[in-house]
Formats: C-alpha cells, structure tokens, sequence
C-alpha cells in the first residue's frame, strides 16, 4: 500500500498519466477481501494486465451526495438478478471498453437506508443497459447515465452476501478517497503556478508582489504549500492492512481543497489568458508558461468543482471525522 | 455609505430579469450556444429595447447617460442569466471607450448605432506577453495622410469575430518618454485579419 501510494505520487510529481483507478485501485482491493474465489481468479488478472475497464454506478437520480440511497430495483431470478432503474453519475469513459460496474442496488425497503444494498458486477454489454453520456462544463466527457431495463446479473456476480453491499461500497470509498489526495500532482502544479505567477514579462514586471499578481493569491499558495503535512500519517493502517478509516477522510478534505487551490491560483496567474479553452484557439499569449498547459487552465478550474463532492462530498467526510475520530 | 440601488437601477435589473426568465432559460440559451454564431441577434435586439446597449450612452447620442452603477446593476443581471451576447465588450468595453475618450465626431458616428443595437464593438488591449501589464503594448501605429496603419497583434480580444468595429491600441513612443503613449484607433472589418 505504501509503495503503491509513493509510486503514484511520483508519477504525478512527473506528469505522468495517471492509472485509471477503477479497476486496479478501487475493485480489486474489493475482490482481495470480498470476492469469492471464482471471483478473485476471473477478475483480477484481467485487471492486473489491463483487460477490463471498470466503472461505478452509485449516484442515482434525485439522491445527491447520498450514496445510500439508491431505489433501483433488483430480484433474484432464478440463477441471475434482475435490476432495473437509471443511475446516474457513473464514471465510465466511453473511449474504453465499457465491462463491468460494481453496483449496488435495494432490494427491499427496510428501516435502516444501508442495509438491503447488495453490491454486483455486471458486464456493460448485458441487454437492457443504456448508457447515456452527460457532457461536462469543461467539455469533457466522463460520466455517464446508465439506465437498466430488466438487466439479467448472473447470480455469481453478487460480491459479499445479499443486502450487505454497503459494508462493501464504504470498503470501496476508502480506496477510492485515496486516489483522490494527489499530492504529488499538486506538488508538481504548484510549482507550475509559482512560474507562472513570479516569471517577469518583457518589461520585466513579475506577478506576486508587484501590481501584476492580486495579493489573495499569497494566501492561495500559503494553503496550497502545505500538502507535506498531511502525508505521512495515512498510509500506515492500511500498510498494517486494515482498511483505510477516517484517515483518508482529511487526507480527502486537505487534498482537495488545495487542488482547486491552485486551480484558482492558476486562473489568477494566467488572467486574460485563460478565456480560450483548448490549444487550438490560440491560447499561446501568455508566454511564462507553455501554450499547451495554459490552455488547460481554464478546464481544470471548472472541472475540479468536482472534487469537493466526488467519493463522498467533503461535508460527507467531515460528518466521518466528527463520528469516528472526535467521538461527537 | 449607502451603496444600495436607486429605484431606477432596480426597475432596469428587474426588466432584465424578466427577459431572462422569460426568454432566456437554460435550454434556450443551450441552443443559442450551440447555433453557427454562438451568439443570438434577436436577443441582442431585445437587449438594445431595453436600454442595456445604450446604458453609458451619452442621451445626446440616443443613450441613457447612465454611469458605472448603472452598468454594475444591469452587469450582475447579465452574469446571473450567463448572457453569451457580446453585452461586456460592446457597452461595458467598446461604448464606454468612445463616450470617454472619443472625439465628438467618432461619438456622433459610433454612439448612437451602439445604442441601436446595430453597431457591435470589440476592445483590443491585451498582447502576448502582456500578462496584467496594461501598458504592455508593441502594436505601432503610424501617421499616414489617410488615416493610421497599424502593425502588431492583439490576444484574447473579446468578441472580436462578431464585432464590426475594433478599438485597438497603439503605440506611439515619444524620443523623450520612456512609457509608451498610448492611442486609440478605429477600424472597420476589411482592414484587419481576425484568427480564432
């Protein structure tokens, strides 16, 4: 766990293109400790070699940060489950090949909003599934929303018992919570923002400090300094092997707020600059940084809104911290 | 300090409100959007009925006289409907330019078609490398016995494809003056060459 999170900030301190977490990072951690061994022997070396591309389907509509509160339907038919409903919010990338979601759906109501949620994999090529993609403000495009029509799940595909997959999707959420740290990328963007902010133009003005750089955005890069401080603490649990807790909680908190951070910090660095929204609008006026990334700028500040709500919104993990650290 | 809106400021958000609600929701302004202009003209023609365009117009020239209050309250009305009209660099930019520096000849030519809704401006400041430094400016104009020719290029001119007219700033440097002096010429469409 340890050598997989210093690998994975190291290549965020590089730039280098991120592993797509779903598979490696969020359900095979899943099958290791849920998965039956049929399960564990399909699935696993296809993640491991990269064969099969994952996704989540939680959020459905009209639930918000709720990931409890799903109202699909779902009913044992003979050797398979059916299910049906729209879920919305899954992270499935369309430009790969869509297989299988570990979903989790209601079977029946019951007195406590957790329980009655079973957790299945299912191949996204099975008849019924529709997938509809929603387009994002920064253009982009990876969620989707996923509809299921009477959707026949072989039986064998339930990870962990019936009606117990929520004690499965929180198991799951703490790895995903820490994907979504990104210390070293932050590391590696302030730095392009200190560039960008302290590079002199050619009348030899640079930003911070003079008139060129607002001041709020010392206290941006003050916040965003700090990264190194919430580091070493989390991983140890679950080097011991248990799964990560409330740890990953604040890790989630600080990371995330000092992404958007520096995306604010960048918005201000680059100014004017940052109106046209990819390289092919010309966006090589601002000559601190290269084009390229400066026409990302804008993008990124709008896309990284999300990451305050995703894996469980930030309100969300502090309700977290208060129950299981602070005892409230 | 009372920095409340006076009944009139009031009465005009409102109105702009009003359209907004009205004709400029979320799934027409989607279309709008996504149509060949990305911008709409009929809205630019309601705009220009309900006295947005002629705002800082001086009332000489057809406007309303209106200062930057005025504007900052019919400017939060724009913002909250995500407007995509070119409003901030024809009226809040372009109109604001002329009726401050223009001469009476350019305001007379140019003020009142802005009012209109007929003349749509574009203000063309920032240059590579420029970064917040506004006077930053290497575009040269020079003197002819026809006008001004200018040489350089302007970055993130705001609305520049749908504007007819660009305000450009150039430079001319004085022997004695280290700072740049800054000039503002005018051109029409066929002069000037405008890349996305």
């Amino acid at each position: 766990m340890v050598q997989r999170y210093i690998f994975e900030e190291e290549c965020g301190y590089a730039a280098a293109p991120p592993l797509i977490p779903f598979g490696l990072a969020m359900c095979a951690p899943v099958l290791f400790k849920f998965g039956t061994d049929a399960q564990k022997r399909r699935f696993l070396p296809r993640i491991y070699r990269g064969e099969d591309f994952w996704c989540q389907g939680y959020s459905e509509p009209g639930s918000g940060s709720d990931l409890a509160s799903p109202a699909n339907g779902g009913r044992p038919a003979g050797r398979t489950l059916r299910r049906h409903g729209a879920e919305d919010l899954d992270d499935a990338r369309t430009h790969g090949r869509l297989d299988l979601l570990p979903g989790a759906h209601r079977r029946a109501h019951s007195t406590k909003k957790q329980e009655g949620i079973s957790f299945l994999l299912i191949d996204m090529k099975t008849p019924g599934i529709t997938v509809r993609p929603l387009m994002l403000m920064d253009g982009g495009h990876e969620v989707n929303e996923v509809f299921f029509d009477e959707v026949r799940v072989p039986a064998e595909n339930l990870v962990f018992e019936e009606g117990k997959g929520w004690t499965v999707a929180k198991y799951l959420l703490g790895h995903e919570r820490m994907n979504t740290g990104r210390i070293g990328a932050s590391k590696r963007e302030l730095g392009e923002a200190q560039g960008a902010g302290c590079a002199r133009n050619q009348r030899r003005q640079t930003a911070p400090g003079g008139r060129a750089f607002p001041r709020p955005t010392v206290a941006g890069r003050d916040r965003a300094s700090r990264p190194r401080d919430h580091e070493p603490a989390f991983p140890r649990p679950a080097a011991r092997g248990r799964a990560p807790g409330a740890e990953v909680s604040m890790l989630k908190i600080k990371g995330t707020e000092i992404q958007q951070a520096l995306t604010e910090l960048m918005m201000q660095a680059v100014g004017p600059f940052a109106q046209p929204f990819a390289a092919e609008d010309g966006a090589d006026g601002f000559d601190a940084l290269d084009a390229a990334l400066v026409a990302t700028v804008a993008a990124r500040y709008c896309n990284y809104r999300k990451t305050s709500i995703y894996a469980g919104s930030n309100e969300i993990q502090r309700n977290i911290i208060a129950k299981r650290v602070l005892d409230l | 300090m009372n920095f409340d809106y006076n009944e009139e400021q009031r009465l005009l958000a409102a109105s702009i409100r009003r359209f907004a609600e009205k004709d400029y929701g979320f799934d027409a302004r989607r279309k709008i959007v996504a149509g060949p202009e990305g911008w709409s003209r009929a809205v630019w023609s309601t705009l220009a009925e309900l006295g947005v365009l002629g705002l800082p117009v001086p009332a000489e020239f057809g406007g309303f006289g209106g200062g930057a209050v005025d504007l900052v309250s019919v400017m939060e009305m724009i913002g909250e409907a995500l407007v995509v009209e070119p409003v901030l660099a024809t009226v809040g930019l372009g109109a604001r330019f002329v009726a401050r520096g223009g001469t009476a000849t350019q305001q007379a030519r140019l003020l009142p078609a802005v009012a209109g809704g007929e003349l749509i401006l574009a203000f063309a400041q920032t240059e590579r490398g420029a970064r917040y430094d506004l006077a930053h400016i290497a575009m040269r104009a020079r003197r002819t016995s026809e006008g001004y020719v200018l040489d350089g290029d302007k970055r993130v001119v705001l609305h520049a494809p749908c504007a007819q007219r660009l305000h450009r700033l150039g430079a001319h440097r004085r022997a004695s003056s280290r700072r740049p002096a800054a000039s503002a010429s005018f051109s029409s469409t066929p002069a000037h060459r405008v890349s996305p």
